[in-house]
């Protein structure tokens, strides 16, 4: 079976359902009809009715017995789709290919990636079910303000050393929002090698990346960097000050969490000892009872 | 590695929980004293998102707060889609503005469902105590992140749904209640179906979708916040934002929860999770939620339930509804049953608010409800069969599922 034959059998849209259906019967019927329209300035958009199971797995068997030519030639239908189905189609691939498919499908994703127009919708499937496979192709748009978010959740996704080592290695490179992004994802990702990176973060000027270096040192209980986290949270105002009093509150949980007790008790002790104004009477009374209940 | 620090922080949390099971920490308004005024005043109130039932839930707070004896003054509305007219005194664009003033104590939450977690958390960083509405989150790991800001500050919030309220004043529910929790039943043979009301074509999203131009009053980056900033279309915003999984997960998300809620607390099932979810759908689509036909979650003890949707394909009959009885016990524990005590009555959000105690509908059940309805849908998602280790919040044995249970977000928002 060819490919345009393939995406033949994928279903109408309601909308185009709509417009075989003999004329309304009654005014209930009309005014059912009525309702189910949306305003013209939608254009053509219209609700997705779904595929039968069985039937999506036989077209995903079709397209992947075409090899990697018939998954490159779906996804250069990409670039210009005439309609929902090819990025419907791949979506299939990747939740219904066996494991073997599964590694084509990524391979041909991740070599298509540099070429294709639609470099969101590869990504996207690549953060549900990429491998160690995609971590060098993906990464080479961590510097990209376009891409850098998308491959960025598509590497944490995959989660593996390897992506984590392509975060530091483009972090010097990376500068505004993907700095921010690849600073909160060596976070998410618990990635102590990347210490002495977020480190150097929280003296640069950009108050979105030192928050969220900041907030990664603490996920990765990083004992060194508690007196500047709590230099920010003592001298930050408004939402900054409850944030980054949070992070310090993190930091000393994870620490005391690692059994490094002494740093954490110093940490609960300065929020009791500071946190003095009645409107942080909860800070104080919640770092009091973490003393208490971390026996520190 | 990861998984290690997770189960660590939870042992620590639970523990948080045992040692300071009612709320120690006094709010400045009730608390009263020469700097505050006594409990008789009057709360400052915020609502953030102010669309659709966003007022709803803000009567919410009102009604509940009123009911003993204290009153709610709204002191700020917040809004992506009033760039036009934000005055950052009465009007706000940006929830962080909002949550610095030391005045107000108590947040509404109306916003998007892909939001809820992310203001409900800053909410309680910052001290305040929050009514949530529903779905209390768009995704499993945004819900225990939730529970621990409850615990770690020490803060009410009650998810904007209420059902398990009159649930648990009928004493059928009671008793149903107690077999399940008494842990006599050996052997689970119920089975609990949930059939239609839950909105699937209604809130499904759009396909053959050309992007549009933002309007002038919206910020468009802030509504998609911690969701990938997706190209504009009037249909992601609006209510009909259900439809897409970015924000939300179609009427199961949206409606879910209601049925949902009471449901955990009749059958015991605040504290635990299905461990194994199956659902009959066609694939669904990677942006907009789509049809499915019905749902099927086993917990650990063997019971059972059943979401079917009945606008889908076959109606569900693989098994017929069964509900707990009595009998299903010996005599003897039957009586041991009839002999537990009855739970401690729930507190409603503004009790729980001048006694500084969890609500009733606390982070921790409702993650626990809304985590039925992201079960459901990611087995809808992956098309297969799922093992789910309610103790880790975690899929088993399957890593493309378990990339839905917590995906990262959009810098710089995070958990």
């Amino acid at each position: 079976m060819t490919l345009p034959d393939i995406l033949k059998q994928l279903p109408e849209t309601d909308r185009e359902i709509q417009a075989k259906e003999p004329p309304p019967q009654n005014p209930e019927e009309q005014k059912r009809r009525r309702r189910d329209q949306y305003p013209e300035s939608w254009g053509q958009a219209s609700k997705f009715t779904g595929l039968d199971p069985g039937l999506a797995r036989k077209l995903v068997a079709e397209v992947f017995a075409g090899g990697r030519d018939t998954v490159v030639e779906l996804i250069r239908l990409l670039d210009k789709p005439a309609n929902y189905k090819p990025e419907y189609l791949l979506h299939c691939l990747a939740i219904l290919g066996t494991e073997k498919d599964q590694r084509l499908l990524v391979r041909t994703m991740s070599t298509q990636l540099a070429t294709s127009q639609a470099q969101s919708i590869l990504i996207r499937e690549l953060q549900s079910i990429g491998s160690d496979d995609a971590v060098k192709a993906l990464a080479k748009y961590l510097t990209d303000d376009k891409l850098c978010d998308d491959v960025a959740r598509a590497l944490t996704a995959i989660g593996s050393s390897a992506a984590s080592s392509e975060f530091r290695k483009a972090f010097p490179k990376s500068s505004g929002k993907c700095r921010v992004t690849i600073a909160q994802n060596l976070g998410a990702l618990h990635d102590t090698k990347s210490a002495d990176l977020l480190r150097s973060a929280l003296r640069e000027t950009d108050p979105d990346l030192r928050a969220t270096a900041a907030w990664g040192l603490a996920r990765i209980g990083d004992a060194q960097s508690a007196d500047a986290l709590i230099k920010a949270a003592d001298s930050a105002q408004g939402h900054a000050r409850a944030k980054a009093t949070s992070t310090v509150m993190l930091l000393a949980e994870t620490l005391a969490i690692q059994g490094k007790k002494p740093e954490a008790a110093r940490i609960y002790n300065h929020l009791v000892n500071t946190r003095t104004d009645p409107a942080e009477k909860y800070v104080r009374d919640a770092a009091a009872k973490h003393i208490t209940i971390f026996m520190l | 590695m990861k998984r290690i620090h997770r189960i660590t922080r939870r042992s620590f949390l639970k523990e948080t929980l045992a040692a300071g099971a009612a709320i120690s920490i006094v709010p400045r308004h009730v608390l009263g004293g020469a700097e505050q005024p006594p409990p008789s005043e009057t709360l400052g109130g915020a609502l953030i998102g102010v669309g659709g039932r966003g007022p709803g839930t803000y009567s919410e707070a009102v009604k509940s707060l009123q009911s003993v004896g204290l009153g709610l003054t709204k002191l700020a509305d917040c809004d992506v889609r009033w760039l036009d007219r934000a005055d950052n005194k009465t009007t706000y664009t940006d929830f962080r503005r909002v949550l610095e003033r030391k005045d107000i104590d108590i947040i509404a939450i109306g916003t998007p469902p892909h939001w809820h977690a992310l203001i409900s958390i800053a909410a309680m960083e910052a001290g305040k105590d929050v009514l949530c509405e529903k779905p209390m989150t768009r995704f499993v790991g945004e819900g225990r992140a939730v529970a621990e800001a409850e615990k770690r500050y020490g803060r009410v919030w009650q998810v904007g749904t209420f059902g398990r309220f009159s649930a648990s004043k009928d004493p059928k529910n009671v008793l149903t209640r107690k077999i399940l929790q008494s842990g006599l039943l050996k052997k689970c043979e119920a089975v609990h179906i949930k059939r239609g009301g839950l909105k699937v074509k209604e809130w499904s999203g759009l396909v053959n979708v050309t992007p549009q131009a933002i309007p002038k009053n919206l910020d468009w980056d802030m509504y998609c916040g911690p969701s990938p900033l997706k190209p504009f279309h009037p249909h992601r915003v609006g209510g009909t934002h259900r439809g897409y999984w970015d924000y939300e997960g179609g009427g199961l998300s949206d409606m879910g929860q209601h049925a949902l809620d009471p449901f955990s607390w009749i059958y015991g099932k605040d504290h635990t999770a299905p461990v194994e979810i199956e659902a009959h759908a066609p694939p669904a689509h990677p942006e907009a939620c789509g049809m499915w036909g019905w749902v099927e979650m086993k917990y650990a003890d063997g019971f059972m339930l059943v979401l079917d949707s009945g606008e889908w394909g076959e109606a569900y009959n693989r098994k017929q509804a069964r509900e707990v009885r009595i009998e299903d016990l010996a005599e003897a524990d039957q009586k041991k049953v009839r002999a537990m005590p009855d739970d401690p009555p729930l507190l409603s959000f503004g009790e729980a608010v001048k006694q500084r105690k969890r609500a009733g509908g606390n982070a921790d059940v409702a993650h626990r409800s809304s985590t039925l309805v992201h079960l459901a849908n990611i087995a809808i998602r992956t098309g297969r069969k799922i093992r789910f280790d309610p103790e880790r919040d975690q899929v088993i044995g399957d890593d493309e599922a378990n990339r839905l249970v917590n995906p990262p977000m959009r810098a710089p928002w995070h958990l």
